[in-house]
């Protein structure tokens, strides 16, 4: 049974890019447009949510060519998950953007790299077909490296230089390590190499190619030790750009790493999963003490993505229903709360001039309701009940202990306070401590000089900082006081990636295919 | 409406309105706690009451109100209130008043629900909830360097305890096969295989929230915070969360050596060590935060015992000094505002002036050194009462109970008299209004009124049920002033001559102590500063060495862990076939010469000197690889390969043409060279093994089949691979095409706009 409306995630933003490529380049079209279609996102995403949420995988193949012939999209419940997140913070990320964006940078197509990246994320989620998802990734990497490029300057090419070259190895490596899986079964079709994996005589040729796909996947969800591109380039860009990047870019990484290593990868645990534990560990402890020494607020922030990485994959790692339900927990959670912190420390850093905290100071004085604003997204990134982020903590904790995995248990408790250290290092400087050069400038009052060098914002710019700020911070709070909605659906999801029957037979079944007759 | 409309005050206004909320609110809840004491205390019902809050994790909000959180929660009320009403005169004129007000309603109703909750998980939501409200209440005078530091220090000690007790709890929620409390100690749990897990944690989450040694160093140091918060938080209600889930957990996890020990000697070392310290402060604010983490260590302490005489004994004392010890703290307040100081050596004669504020003192203070017949007296007899009953280190628990107890009467003596007597001519600065002297007064009167009339008073009946609910043997205390001769009562009185000597030689024991080497290089705060300061130099270097900005180290870095992971991967999951390179004697003489050819193209690439050469013989490299595709009848591949690689070449030579020239282009053969040779030989052997380990796998050719079959008759075209790109995976085509368009727009803007960046200081951390 054909869905029609998963395509939409996907050709809303490719034709929403292509019309912003071709209209006129002023502010009101481009983002009243770019605002529109991310609105008509999260509608389009919440409606698959809803379908996907009773239970049923919704699949659409393509020039209706038969399931493991052609190309396959496929939303289950962590996709649909997925794409719903995906279009909240798109649609934060346009508000945002109206007023953080220049007009230099408008003219050249912002919005159009924007909705190209959107669609290279969105199809990454939905695919159903391994090729198909390199080929996503590869659009998410050319529109990425298109936002982060676009009317930089020096420094900004350079982290862009390195950005991309690392990601083209990761491309590199995916694409050998499908070629190798093609190989090894003949198939592209998620569904039939779960089927086809385990049939595969050398077994421990799978395993090999699984921490092929590790690596390939690994850098770009920016694990230990294959992180380095992301501190290198998420601090060069707009706030935007780096905040649309931190919640979604390395999370589709992660997205993959679950996807693979629950669907396809499951036989060689012991091994495979073993090594993912190691990996979230030192991920965790890395990035939190990288971010513990930086001065400049995005770095700190970016070094935090790394060690948060580090939590999801500890999920994935322990691979027990419970432990999944917390990674993808974590994951939901991690998304709103970082492009969140982002969003604010761009607020913070605009009214610097600067992103260096020690220039920073005064907010809690003249903010009171920002300063607020800012703690609910940094506690709960730190674990402070009762906001999201402690039950995400406390979810892959508790999957770490019944397991009895000690160390990893360790690592992420160390982590945990060293998290809560920044945040606050964070406080004491940019809002508690008394601003060293304008004590009394107001949150929206940007330095004469600074490398914005833009005119003061209208009212309505700063309604267009601050509303997205507001937004993900209410969904925080949410999540933080009633879970229950949240953790039922992580449940769910749970339990589709530990049983992948039902995906299986969502793709394969629909037209009788002999591989179906195999795998009874 | 307009939403740009919808702007904050910057400013709360400034009033003490918030003050008086926060006083309406304890009052309700000292009210409705009152409510219950009939029933707990006399009745000894245990109330419930739950909330459904996250079925999926069977956490609720439940609470549980029995003997020993009614003691709390009267506590946390009662003082709560007088707190607040001593708040709205201290804080006048504060323009963060009503901000700090505010944290502080937000602090008191954590805490109620800390010591009301049933459920493990929503006690520490509220445990957590008094951790970060302390921590912006110690950071109060936020612009002092010092206060920040403190703050942090607290929440840093604090919450990492918290992480402690986060694993804790899901133990003992594991362990005892629920989360509510009301199940949990039911259980006997000192012989689960967790245990000493368990209480090691437990122990971690509690001593760092109760300031006991060796984490007592962040409580004298939170006296950052202005005085009421200081009064209200670090002495009376949250330093005592701690010893509340400690008194909690008694019952299942208590009755152990482990348990004994580490509680007797903490317990035993925090209060003497910190009575001593005490004696070395001239902020009277110190003093009065030393004597606070004696007391928490001397309950402590009696909290280790398993007798219903030591944990009634512990009780007691803490609820003598909730009363006296705020009272104190308010009376600083006052001589801090009125006379602008908290300097012993500068404060005299004050008693004039502050008759009100002085009473209070003497009375609090009196209670604090145990003089009959105040309340403090009988808390005191019972400690040393239990002290000598213990059954294992009698010595050690006399010996602790009796020398801070007499260097607490010392400074209860002293800090009654110091500031208040002597000559002062001048009147102080300014006039106390009535709100900032009945608090203290109240407070310090009720410990008056509870000693004779202990037995008439609810406490005694409240006291038991809260003893009854630590341990199941129901103590028979009798909270009299007079328990005839003994032992008890010469230890009583040799305790109080003790403190009035000391007293008497306050000042000449201050300064030898001050001036001791008593003065120990390694305080527990520097070793906290120690580890901090170790723990950022220790990732300083760490993120040097591998964010170090250069990109041959990245590069390196990821194929390294490619060789590293398939090599281990290789080592313990062997993927290589037997016949690794079976069917290579097959491989005609033509074929092995076009791989010389490409072999030869590649070590060209590396070695050669000139830009020119290495982009030519990346083109030939390329063309042999397209020579293959011919070989093995892939034409159109072919093509495609052949294009793409004229095209490199020609941009390539083309854009190197507007190159710079690199000085160290093609170095010769050291060390980094043979290592870096090294690597790109062992990647290239890791996916050679993996490609020729594969080619004997056999392949399931039903979807080229199926390709081959249906591409004319269904898809109407003869030429399967443009079939294939249109048609059958034409979305992989689509993607391909937004690749391209993409990157042409990139390119048009990069060259396009350009802006340098301008006055961006490097940053040696900043390295990309």
């Amino acid at each position: 049974m054909d869905d029609w409306l998963i395509l939409i995630p996907v050709l809303l933003p490719l034709s929403t890019a292509i019309l912003a490529a071709v209209l006129p380049k002023s502010r009101a079209v481009q983002a009243g447009l770019s605002v529109a279609a991310t609105a008509l996102l999260v509608f389009v995403s919440l409606a698959i949510f809803a379908k996907a949420a009773g239970g049923t995988i919704l699949t659409v193949s393509l020039g209706s060519w038969p399931a493991p012939f052609g190309i396959v999209m496929v939303a289950d419940l962590l996709s649909a998950v997925m794409l719903c997140i995906t279009s909240i913070i798109a649609l934060a990320t346009a508000v945002y953007a109206i007023a953080d964006i220049d007009r230099e940078r408008l003219h050249f197509g912002f919005h159009s790299f924007l909705q190209f990246l959107l669609c290279g994320i969105c199809g990454a989620f939905l695919t159903g077909d391994l090729f198909n998802l390199y080929v996503w990734f590869e659009v998410m990497l050319i529109s990425s490296f298109a936002l982060l490029s676009l009317g930089g300057g020096k420094r900004q090419l350079y982290g862009t230089i390195k950005y991309i070259a690392l990601n083209l190895i990761s491309t590199l490596l995916l694409l050998s390590a499908i070629g190798l899986l093609y190989g090894m079964t003949g198939h592209l079709n998620l569904a039939s190499l779960a089927v086809a994996v385990p049939q595969v005589e050398n077994a421990n040729l799978v395993t090999a190619t699984a921490i092929l796909f590790l690596i390939a996947f690994g850098i770009k969800a920016a694990v230990f030790p294959l992180f380095f591109w992301l501190p290198a380039s998420y601090h060069m860009p707009p706030v935007t750009v780096s905040a649309i990047f931190a919640g979604l870019l390395t999370k589709v990484g992660v997205y993959a790493l679950y996807r693979v290593f629950s669907l396809l990868f499951t036989h060689d645990v012991e091994w495979t999963h073993t090594i993912l534990l190691w990996v979230a560990g030192l991920t965790m402890v890395t990035g939190v003490l990288g971010a513990a020494v930086q001065q400049n607020i995005r770095r700190i922030l970016s070094f935090h993505i790394i060690s948060q990485i580090g939590y999801m994959i500890m999920g994935l790692a322990l691979f027990t229903k419970a432990a999944i339900l917390g990674g993808v927990f974590y994951t939901i959670h991690h998304i709103i709360v970082k492009a969140n912190l982002f969003f604010i420390g761009g607020i913070v850093e605009r009214r610097t001039g600067n992103p260096f905290v020690r220039n920073m100071g005064g907010l809690y004085r003249v903010a009171p309701w920002f300063s607020l604003l800012f703690l609910v997204p940094a506690l709960s990134l730190a674990g402070i009940p009762p906001l999201s982020g402690f039950w995400a903590k406390f979810l892959v904790i508790r999957a770490g202990l019944d397991e009895q995995a000690w160390l990893i248990v360790a690592a992420a408790l160390f982590t945990g306070l060293m998290t809560i250290y920044s945040m606050l290092k964070i406080w004491n400087e940019a809002f508690w401590k008394r601003n060293p050069e304008r004590p009394d400038a107001s949150l929206f009052d940007a330095p004469p000089h600074g490398s914005h060098g833009a005119p003061p914002l209208s009212r309505a710019a700063q309604f267009c900082l601050l509303a997205p700020c507001a937004l993900l911070a209410a969904l925080t709070i949410w999540i933080g006081l009633w879970p229950q909605p949240f953790l039922a659906v992580a449940d769910q999801i749970a339990d589709q990636l530990m049983n992948n029957e039902a995906y299986v037979q969502a793709v394969l079944h629909s037209r009788q295919s002999p591989l179906v007759e195999t795998m009874r | 409406m307009n939403l740009t409309r919808l702007r904050l005050p910057a400013h709360l206004p400034v009033s003490p309105l918030a003050a008086w909320v926060g006083a309406a609110i304890s009052f309700f809840f000292l009210v409705l706690l009152l409510g219950f004491l009939p029933a707990v205390a006399r009745d000894g019902e245990v109330i419930r009451l739950a909330i459904e809050w996250i079925p999926a994790l069977g956490i609720d909000l439940s609470f549980r109100i029995d003997g020993l959180s009614l003691l709390f929660g009267l506590v946390i009320s009662f003082v709560g209130l007088l707190i607040f009403v001593y708040s709205s005169a201290y804080f006048r004129g504060d323009p963060e008043a009503t901000r700090i007000l505010i944290v502080l309603v937000a602090f008191m109703l954590a805490m109620l629900g800390l010591v009301l909750a049933d459920h493990l998980i929503a006690l520490f939501v509220f445990w957590e909830l008094t951790t970060i409200t302390s921590f912006i209440l110690i950071g109060t005078r936020h612009e002092d360097a010092l206060a920040r530091r403190n703050a942090l220090q607290a929440i840093l000690v604090t919450a990492g305890g918290g992480l402690c007790l986060m694993a804790a709890i899901i133990l003992l929620g594991e362990a005892a096969g629920s989360y509510q409390l009301s199940e949990i100690i039911t259980r006997d749990l000192t012989d689960h295989p967790h245990y000493s897990a368990i209480l090691t944690l437990v122990l971690l989450g509690c001593l760092t929230k109760s300031a006991l040694f060796p984490f007592h160093f962040w409580l004298p140091n939170a006296m950052a915070a202005p005085t009421p918060i200081s009064a209200y938080l670090h002495s009376a209600t949250m330093v005592k969360a701690g010893l509340y889930l400690l008194a909690r957990l008694h019952p299942s996890l208590a009755g152990t050596d482990l348990w004994f020990w580490s509680l007797a000697v903490t317990g035993g070392i925090t209060a003497v060590w910190s009575s001593i310290q005490a004696l070395k402060q001239r902020d009277l604010k110190l003093m009065l935060a030393y004597t606070t983490v004696m007391a928490l260590g001397t309950i402590a302490l009696f909290l280790a015992a398993d007798s219903g005489k030591a944990l009634m004994a512990a009780l007691v004392f803490l609820l003598v000094h909730a009363l006296y010890k705020a009272a104190l703290f308010m009376v600083v307040g006052n001589l801090d505002k009125a006379a602008g100081s908290r300097d012993w050596s500068v404060l005299k004669g004050l008693r004039r002036f502050m008759p009100w504020t002085f009473a209070a003192a003497v009375l609090a203070a009196l209670s604090m050194a145990g003089v009959p017949p105040f309340f403090g007296f009988i808390g005191k007899e019972i400690l040393i009462a239990a002290s000598l009953a213990v059954p294992a280190g009698t010595f050690w628990f006399t010996g602790a109970v009796v020398v801070s107890a007499a260097l607490m009467a010392g400074v209860a003596f002293f800090l009654m008299t110091s500031p208040f007597f002597g000559d002062r001519a001048t009147p102080p600065k300014k006039r106390l209004s009535a709100a900032m002297v009945v608090p203290p007064l109240l407070l310090a009167a009720l410990g008056l009124i509870a000693g004779p009339f202990a037995s008439f008073l609810p406490i005694t009946p409240l006291l038991q049920s809260a003893a009854l609910s630590l341990s199941r043997e129901a103590p028979t205390i009798e909270l009299t002033l007079w328990h005839g001769f003994g032992p008890v009562l010469y230890i009583s009185i040799g305790i109080l001559l003790a403190g009035a000597a000391l007293a008497r030689f306050f000042v000449p024991v201050h300064r030898v102590l001050y001036h001791s080497p008593g003065k120990l290089s390694l305080t527990a705060d520097r070793v906290y500063d120690g580890i901090l300061h170790g723990l950022l130099s220790l990732a300083e270097v760490l993120t040097l060495v591998l964010q170090n900005g250069r990109q041959r180290f990245y590069v390196m870095t990821i194929f390294s862990t490619l060789v590293g992971l398939i090599g281990l991967t290789a080592l313990n999951r062997s993927f290589l076939p037997p016949a690794l390179l079976g069917g290579i004697e097959g491989i005609p003489l033509y074929q092995w010469i076009l791989c010389a050819f490409i072999a030869l193209s590649v070590l060209l690439i590396v070695f050669s000197h000139s830009r020119m050469l290495a982009i030519c013989a990346l083109g030939t490299a390329g063309t042999g690889i397209a020579l293959f595709f011919v070989i093995f009848s892939a034409p159109d591949v072919a093509m495609t390969q052949f294009m793409t690689e004229i095209l490199v070449v020609i941009i390539l030579t083309l854009v190197t043409l507007r190159l710079p020239v690199f000085h160290n282009y093609a170095p010769g053969f050291g060390a980094g060279r043979i290592r870096d040779a090294a690597i790109a030989i062992a990647s290239g052997v890791c996916v050679s093994a993996l490609m020729l380990s594969m080619v004997h796998e056999p392949v399931d050719l039903s979807v080229s089949d199926y390709y081959g079959a249906n591409s004319y008759t269904e898809a109407k075209g003869r030429n399967i691979v443009n079939v294939i790109l249109v048609d059958f995976r034409a979305m992989d085509t689509l993607g391909e095409i937004v690749v391209v368009a993409i990157a042409g727009l990139a390119c048009h803007a990069l060259i396009k706009l350009r802006r340098y960046s301008r006055g961006q200081r490097f940053d040696a951390r900043n390295l990309p």
